[in-house]
């Protein structure tokens, strides 16, 4: 199969398993709460990463936007943890 | 009407924009106590007092904002002219800006004249105070659809300027188009003010309130920047254009 | 001759490096709805941080059954969007095609299932008014389904316009500011799933 030799297509396997293990396992009583839920929240920022750089194209973009759209990604996952640490 | 005239007549009506966002600010926002405005959570004798408090400048802010919302009608009508030239012999979308920005004004105006009515006997029944002011940020809040549809009707005929792209000389650029677009959805939020009395989506919240009258605004300052600029231009251009008539027309 | 081809070609290079997919005006739009989501999620843990019982018993009460397999439909169809765009700069319309079907019928799943979701709690007599975890999970939620909505219609047309050939394969603007809107509702609902199901 082409098609799953294709970079794009390992891409979508990762945020796969990492939707599954973020929701199916380090959601439950695995680790405590508060390592759960940032190790989710981070998680989930390194997801939106890879949409952005590899789905979004922003791999091959202008510095000025990676430079916003990375930016988006550090301070929404900093602030959420940071506002759930506090 | 001479060439002249008429734009003198189009820059003072795309200059209302600017005179428009400061007079609202100051007479309907500052002296009308709307920025913060009243919380929907407020009891009826809380809010009565408010009024009582702050009673000259809420008359004197409204009854005046309801003068210099009509600012917004000269503005509207040189954007609609404005497209009308870009459309062509169908005018479909100024039209519909026009009746969008025109509505706009009436929607507006009610709401601030549902507020002079709450000021008019601040003595009387909280409740009625009370219903007067509810009344007037419903009005305003869930009727946003008319102002929706003159920003995007704005922003599609200026994307699809392809003559004035072509020349360089859009009205306004892409990116403003597109930022357009996104004020004039950013107001679907204010619905939720139907129905919730706190938090964001509340009508003195971050999103039903200061967000979306920030977009408005800042879709109407945009606007007025690019609208001024172009009416400057197409001024130059008549100029320097009857300079070269006259040039030809004297004898070698 | 050969000099100014190579130059010529290190040119076509460096703008295929540094190009932006789709309209700069529809990256803007972008950048600005997802400000806007970025001040809900702050608004979100503030209010969280103001009452955490009410919002994590409430929170108890989410399925995140439906979150999650909600997450995978919809990174599903944004991998289905960037094989279309391949598939169109490749020439293999066919491809594009499916792709395109495969991504609106993800999004009608997404629609589907929120739906399902929204009437079971509906049915519990759970509304936006019950409490403030619940006003935010029933906003939230809900602007962005209007997203998706709007999405599908993109996409919708998209698969009109891939079924008509009418897609330039050598500028496929309008397709990939679709895909840049559609991947956009997709990382929102990657950053909101959890927040909402999983914060605990």
């Amino acid at each position: 199969m082409e098609l799953l030799r294709k970079p794009v297509t390992v891409v979508w396997a990762v945020l796969m398993l990492a939707t599954v293990a973020s929701t199916w396992w380090l959601s439950k009583d695995v680790v405590s709460p508060v390592v759960g839920t940032v190790a989710i929240m981070v998680i989930a920022g390194f997801k939106v990463r890879l949409v952005m750089w590899h789905f979004m194209e922003l791999r091959d973009a202008p510095v000025a936007w990676r430079c916003v759209q990375g930016a988006w990604v550090f301070l929404v996952t900093a602030m959420i943890a940071g506002i759930y640490l506090a | 009407m001479d060439q002249k005239t008429s734009l003198r007549f189009q820059l003072l009506s795309a200059c209302c924009g600017p005179a428009f966002l400061v007079t609202f600010v100051f007479f309907w926002g500052i002296l009308g106590n709307n920025i913060p405005n009243p919380s929907p959570s407020l009891s009826a004798e809380e809010l009565a007092l408010r009024y009582q408090n702050n009673l000259g400048e809420i008359r004197l802010g409204f009854i005046i904002s309801m003068i210099s919302v009509c600012l917004y009608l000269p503005w509207c009508s040189y954007l609609s002219a404005r497209l009308q030239q870009i459309e062509g012999k169908f005018p479909t979308l100024a039209n519909l800006q026009l009746i969008g920005g025109a509505l706009t004004v009436m929607v507006v105006s009610f709401s601030a004249c549902f507020w002079a009515i709450a000021a008019f006997r601040p003595e009387g029944n909280p409740e009625l105070i009370q219903f007067a002011t509810d009344s007037g940020w419903l009005i305003i809040d869930l009727q946003y659809a008319c102002t929706t549809l003159q920003m995007v009707a704005f922003a599609l005929c200026v994307l699809s300027d392809k003559k004035g792209q072509a020349a360089g000389t859009p009205l306004m650029p892409n990116w403003a188009c597109y930022l357009t677009i996104f004020c004039a959805v950013s107001f679907f939020p204010a619905s939720l003010t139907g129905v919730l009395k706190t938090g964001p989506f509340a009508w003195d919240g971050v999103m039903s309130y200061y967000f979306p009258y920030f977009c408005w605004l800042c879709w109407e300052t945009i606007a007025s920047y690019f609208m001024i600029k172009d009416v400057r231009r197409r001024i130059r251009e008549s100029k320097s254009s009857s300079a070269s008539l006259s040039l030809e027309a004297q004898p070698a | 001759m050969s000099a100014e081809r190579d130059t010529c070609s290190l040119s076509v290079l460096e703008k295929k490096r540094r190009h932006l997919p789709g309209l700069e005006g529809v990256w803007v739009f972008v950048t600005a709805d997802m400000t806007v989501f970025g001040i809900l999620f702050a608004l979100f843990m503030v209010g969280r941080d103001q009452d955490p019982e009410i919002f994590e018993s409430s929170r108890q009460s989410l399925n995140p059954d439906f979150g999650g397999v909600n997450t995978l439909i919809l990174l599903t169809s944004s991998w289905f969007v960037v094989l279309a765009v391949d598939a169109v700069k490749r020439k293999e319309g066919d491809g594009a095609q499916h792709y395109l079907a495969g991504a609106f019928a993800c999004g009608v799943a997404f629609m589907v299932s929120k739906a399902i979701e929204y009437t079971q709690k509906l049915n519990e007599n759970i509304t936006l008014l019950t409490n403030d975890f619940y006003m935010y999970y029933f906003t939230l939620t809900g602007i962005h389904l209007m997203h998706v909505v709007a999405g599908n219609v993109v996409l919708a047309v998209l698969w009109f316009m891939a079924r008509a050939r009418t897609i330039d394969p050598e500028r496929p603007t309008v397709l990939e500011s679709g895909a840049t809107y559609w991947h956009m509702v997709d990382l929102l609902w990657v950053m909101l799933f959890p927040l909402l199901y999983l914060v605990r």
